[in-house]
């Protein structure tokens, strides 16, 4: 099964829109930069924010550098993700390993930059694989369906 | 009850506007954070928090609600 990604050519990027469901809240639909550099895997707490999802109320993980300023995670535990398969339909995957990126607007000269990360381990923990074919203009995630 | 679909592809409609109009945006927003819904910006702000408190003091409902650092031209943000 194919979970197509969005591959932007002007920011050169790639991105996909997922709802995100934390435990006992409503989904919302959050908008992913996939990134195979990056280890995390994590909401930005705007997004969680409107759930009412604080990192004040997690627990702490660690702490990433992202473009030379320090973002803390926190542990947002097993949320169920939905994504959009080729046909359309919802296809989802539960992740136990999410974190929320606490957004540190209070940081001089910090520029929050209000991104969501799909990182390596999702792909990792998942058994999905990433094709992107920049001739035909196409990129998905691939699973065998049983995530 | 609520659509996930429905979510998904209104955040993809903002996704897209943001995508499509990058260029644009640049122009008139440049280091700032825009609000996006229903494809269009309804709100920016240099501070993330100020633009936090305008859609908070708007009233907006921020389930679909795209936000995005608008970085001026000829810099682009790593992560």
């Amino acid at each position: 099964m194919q979970l197509p990604l969005v591959l932007d050519k002007e920011k050169i990027r790639l991105t996909v829109v997922a709802s995100v469901n934390f435990s006992g809240r409503v989904p919302i639909p959050v908008s992913f930069i996939v990134d195979t550099g990056s280890p995390s895997t994590f909401v930005d707490e705007f997004n969680s924010a409107k759930v009412r999802v604080f990192t004040k109320n997690l627990t702490f993980d660690h702490d990433s550098l992202m473009g030379g300023t320090k973002v803390a995670m926190y542990k947002a535990g097993e949320v169920v993700m939905k994504f959009k398969n080729e046909a359309g339909d919802l296809f989802e995957i539960k992740y136990n390993d999410m974190k929320v990126a606490n957004t540190g607007w209070t940081r001089r000269e910090a520029i929050y930059s209000s991104v969501s990360i799909l990182g390596l381990d999702f792909f990792l923990k998942n058994k999905l694989s990433l094709h992107i074919d920049t001739v035909k203009d196409i990129a998905y995630i691939e699973t065998d369906g049983s995530a | 009850m609520i659509n996930e679909l429905q979510l998904i592809t209104s955040m993809e409609k903002n996704d897209t506007f943001a995508r499509k109009r990058y260029t644009e945006l640049q122009k008139r927003y440049a280091n700032e954070y825009v609000a996006i819904d229903n494809g269009r910006v309804i709100a920016h702000n240099k501070s993330m928090k100020a633009l936090s408190d305008i859609l908070s003091s708007k009233g907006v409902e921020l389930t679909t609600v795209l936000v995005q650092f608008i970085p001026k031209r000829g810099v682009e943000i790593l992560f």
